[in-house]
């Protein structure tokens, strides 16, 4: 918008100075008034300068419009030229102006005719100094702009000169200097700028050989009809008689513009055999990059190995890639992609014989010419159309994990560039690999992890979703599995309206066969649990039943109790579970309790009867109790010492105030902090009540 | 924690009849500091056998102060009985010559009764001066010795 | 005194005592005299029902102590039932369930009573 502003307020500007100057020197000879003249000047060559602009408002500044601008560049100049040759600029011969200006000034067509003229040599130069500004300022170095600048003024102020007269200059050392004299100073300047600028041709880097090639024969064309114009227009410029300045000025532009594509003419012939090098490279650093980035993001083996396989065809123009891979016993070589191989020979593999040959010594090879080679043989069996194979080996350390083929049906197919650029893949390849088979492995490891976490939630579906809700006591418990002895338990039972059961227990043994047990065991506990007030006749009922069901080698240990809010007590017995840990609210001292009592399952019920023991405690207000499973005192550390009772209940002791949620989270932290980097073996099982 | 070491006391006439109101006193106070039921009942027929021992052995045909002390201490995890008769005690050559019979059945009852303290309770100690005053100190912890042990 | 009360009833083959509220050293006396005059009347079966006894101390178990030697030497016996769990853990303390036949409900403990042999016309 602002753009058009501007130039919207230049034209008018121009074409209004312009035209009041001119209706007064057509009231009538008044071509001769020297300081109108001047004026008139002076209103065109601001105009000029006002216009200048357009030259910097042209953008398009990138290479991916080198070529568009190229083109219009061509057809402007062509067009030009077209127009020249059609049109009629005798009476704009130099000559002439001297002559008879009421002859020209009388026919308003002529008037019009070199005015149009002027105006649009005018603005042709303006728009081909744009371009070639465009062109000039594609790769900016440090002082182009500086430069550009110079020339421009430089070259306006040679055109202004043209109308003003610079007497003799007077310098210090008396030398004279006379105005023609500075006048060839001041020429000999422009040229200079104008070849200085005329360096500035690195937009041709930019080309590939292709489009080279085309602004080459383009500018066979072009240079030849460019000097042409330049001439022609250099001896019958319109513009010179409609005003001195602009003439200078669009003199000046077309040689500045004969110059500038002539020079970038020679360079690009000095370009133009190394171009096909240069392309090759481009589209080397290309592959690289687009392997690169697709290497960085893939971790499919398979995905891989085809971008790879892909990528090494295209950029070594090669008929037919594939890439092998080795299996971990170092043996086989497998065929993980292929470009351009048939079904039989993808399904046969690569020879043994060639891919020895291609890993020993572990360097990429380069052969040529197949059919001289040891692995003629075992080669045309194989493929019959390849006659020239690069193989790079990928190596990770001293091993090779796969190769990378490439081969062509012609002989002396490749160069060694061919093989230094596979073997910048291979390099990336490799690494790719490798962390495609991590991530394998880390896959393979995860689903591991998940059939045993399967086999746990069986067991974990066993333990209560959520603490029972029992007005006057806070409960939490938490069981932290090891996934491998078979587990610990706990479960709640509500019995009336202010009682509540708890068991907390584990089965040792392994497995499926504990994990059996557990459910069994649940199963009975849910079913005595409502039917029995003391906790040891349930007991011996329990065991009674559990007894010829278990096996030899599996070991039952529990602590039943119950918890009663109204008469405020917990009544319990200790089947050969770990003692229970109780903290009251106004001591700081921890009482371990332990009746008496055995493992369930292992007798029949008559010893057991005597060696289990009922215990009553009462549950004030405040008072914690911590139940927990040998997994906790037995955790051990990096150095293999226990986590010990004492240890449990000094933690306890110190954290007894808090809720159970954060005393169980303070014991398994410490526990955690304590056990470190060793390896947890048993189930971790807390179940902390307090009466609130 | 501060220790909390309260004392409760009650001095009553020594007198049988006054056992029902030393039940009573010891049994509140036991289920306040929140001793089980059963062991508030313990702890209940503990002082009656402890009172009613010092009761008898106070005996003495002079008329003295026959009051009885009753003396509850409670601290942490324990409550300590201590019964206090003020009398002159028991005095084996003043006791008149007791009906054989009688006498037995008193010993048998004395030695129920201590045996029923020390199954109830968890320490039991006797203190007797003749002529001057007889205690007897009772411990009943509110979690069994028997079955747990203390980490401090 | 009125915190105990022993209730007598008799019938064919037993006296029973009810004995009600609480026995200690202040009311044993009340319990012995009952017995006593139980045997002074012949009457040697006897059964206590301690139904709606809430307290027994060893003052109390000394007066059944006292008389179980007397009453059996005389073929009868001190029989009890009915007693509450609190009661029946002081006994248990002493042992006293092998010295005495405790039932749970009074019928039980009734018909363990010999049965006295069919009056003759002029009883």
């Amino acid at each position: 918008m602002k753009r058009l502003r501007n130039i919207s307020l230049i034209l008018p500007l121009t074409l209004l100075l312009g035209g009041v100057l001119i209706d007064l020197n057509l009231l009538g000879g008044l071509f001769d008034n020297v300081p109108l003249r001047y004026l008139r000047e002076g209103f065109i060559t601001l105009a000029l300068i006002l216009s200048l602009p357009i030259i910097y408002n042209q953008r398009w500044a990138s290479d991916r419009n080198i070529l568009r601008g190229l083109r219009s560049l061509f057809f402007l100049i062509l067009g030009t030229f077209l127009l020249l040759l059609i049109s009629d600029l005798e009476p704009f011969a130099a000559e002439s102006i001297s002559t008879g200006h009421n002859a020209l000034y009388g026919s308003m067509i002529t008037y019009f005719i070199l005015t149009a003229w002027a105006l649009f040599s005018t603005l042709f130069v303006l728009v081909i100094l744009g371009t070639i500004r465009n062109l000039i300022f594609i790769k900016q170095k440090k002082n182009t702009a500086l430069h550009f600048l110079l020339l421009m003024l430089v070259l306006v102020f040679y055109a202004i000169l043209s109308v003003i007269k610079i007497g003799d200059l007077t310098i210090r050392f008396s030398y004279r200097l006379s105005s023609e004299s500075i006048g060839y100073l001041l020429l000999f300047i422009v040229i200079n700028l104008m070849v200085l600028n005329s360096f500035r041709v690195s937009w041709l880097s930019f080309l590939n050989r292709k489009q080279k090639l085309t602004v080459f024969w383009g500018g066979l064309i072009l240079v030849p009809i460019e000097w042409l114009l330049y001439v022609k227009y250099h001896t019958s410029n319109p513009a010179a008689l409609f005003s001195p300045v602009l003439g200078r000025f669009v003199d000046l532009g077309f040689l500045f513009l004969s110059i500038y594509i002539s020079m970038a003419f020679v360079a690009l012939i000095a370009r133009l055999p190394t171009a096909t090098l240069f392309d090759r490279q481009l589209k080397q650093l290309a592959s690289l990059h687009t392997l690169s980035r697709a290497i960085s993001s893939e971790f499919d083996l398979t995905k891989l190995a085809d971008t790879t396989v892909d990528l090494a065809l295209q950029v070594t123009e090669a008929d037919s890639s594939w890439l092998t891979l080795a299996d971990g016993q170092g043996g086989a070589w497998h065929l993980v992609a292929a470009r351009n191989l048939t079904e039989s020979e993808q399904s046969a593999g690569v020879p043994p014989p060639v891919a020895a040959w291609a890993v020993a010594p572990l360097q990429p090879k380069l052969l040529n010419q197949i059919s001289k080679s040891p692995v003629h043989v075992a080669m045309s069996i194989w493929k019959r159309d390849v006659q020239s194979v690069i193989a790079v080996p990928l190596r990770s350390g001293e091993e090779a994990v796969g190769c990378l083929y490439v081969g062509k049906k012609i002989e002396y197919g490749f160069e060694q560039d061919d093989l230094d650029m596979l073997r910048a893949f291979s390099d990336q390849v490799v690494i790719a690999i490798r962390n495609a088979r991590l991530v394998e492995a880390s896959l393979v490891k995860e689903r591991l992890e998940e059939e045993l976490r399967i086999a746990h939630t069986a067991q974990m579906k066993l333990l209560p979703k959520e603490m029972p809700q029992l007005p006057g006591v806070a409960i939490e418990a938490v069981c932290i599995t090891a996934n491998e002895v078979g587990g610990d338990y706990y479960d709640f039972f509500r019995i009336d309206a202010h009682r509540l059961g708890l068991v907390i227990g584990d089965v040792s043994g392994k497995g499926a066969s504990a994990a059996f047990i557990m459910a069994e065991l649940k199963g009975i506990m849910e079913a005595l649990a409502p039917q029995h007030d003391s906790p040891k006749t349930l007991l011996l009922a329990a065991n009674e039943t559990l007894y010829g069901n278990v096996d030899r080698n599996i070991f039952v240990s529990l602590i039943y109790g119950i918890i009663d809010v109204r008469d405020r007590r917990f009544r319990f017995c200790r089947a050969g579970q770990c003692p229970i840990l109780l903290a009251a609210h106004d001591t700081p001292e921890v009482q371990v309790l332990e009746p008496h009592g055995m493992g369930l399952g292992l007798d029949s019920g008559a010893n057991f009867a005597g060696a289990v023991e009922e215990m009553t405690v009462p549950l004030r207000q405040g008072d914690t109790l911590l139940f927990y499973t040998d997994g906790a005192i037995e955790a051990r550390n990096p150095r293999g010492e226990e986590f010990t009772e004492i240890r449990l209940v000094t933690l306890f002791q110190r954290h007894q105030q808090l809720p159970p949620p954060e005393i169980i989270g303070h014991l398994i932290a410490e526990i955690d902090t304590f056990v470190d980097t060793a390896k947890s073996h048993d189930d971790l099982t807390f179940l902390v009540l307090k009466a609130v | 924690m501060p220790k909390a070491k309260i004392e409760y006391k009650l001095r009553i006439p020594s007198q049988t009849e006054n056992l029902e109101l030393i039940r009573f006193f010891v049994g509140k106070v036991a289920e306040k500091v929140g001793f089980v039921e059963d062991d508030v009942g313990k702890i209940e027929l503990a002082v009656d056998e402890a009172c009613t021992n010092v009761m008898k052995h106070a005996y003495t045909d002079t008329a003295h102060d026959k009051t009885l002390d009753v003396a509850i201490f409670i601290d942490y995890q324990k409550l300590t009985l201590v019964v206090t008769d003020h009398g002159k005690g028991f005095n084996p050559d003043s006791i008149r010559p007791p009906d054989m019979k009688e006498y037995l059945a008193e010993l048998r009852v004395g030695g129920l009764g201590i045996f029923l303290m020390r199954t109830l309770m968890d320490e039991v100690d006797y203190d007797i001066k003749p002529g001057v005053r007889n205690q007897v100190r009772m411990v009943k912890y509110l979690i069994s010795r028997k079955n747990s042990r203390v980490i401090s | 005194m009125e915190n105990f009360k022993v209730v007598r009833q008799d019938s064919v083959d037993l006296t029973t005592l009810k004995i009600i509220g609480f026995l200690d050293a202040h009311t044993a006396p009340a319990l012995e005299e009952a017995i006593q005059k139980l045997i002074d009347d012949q009457k040697v079966n006897i059964l206590v029902d301690f139904k709606d006894l809430s307290y027994i101390s060893s003052a109390g178990l000394g007066v059944f102590m006292g008389f179980i030697e007397e009453v059996r030497s005389r073929n009868g016996d001190i029989k009890m039932c009915s007693m509450s769990p609190k009661i029946y853990r002081v006994f248990d303390l002493l042992g006293f369930p092998t010295i005495y036949q405790i039932f749970d409900k009074q019928d039980e403990a009734a018909a363990m009573f010999p049965r006295k042999e069919p009056a003759s016309s002029d009883e």
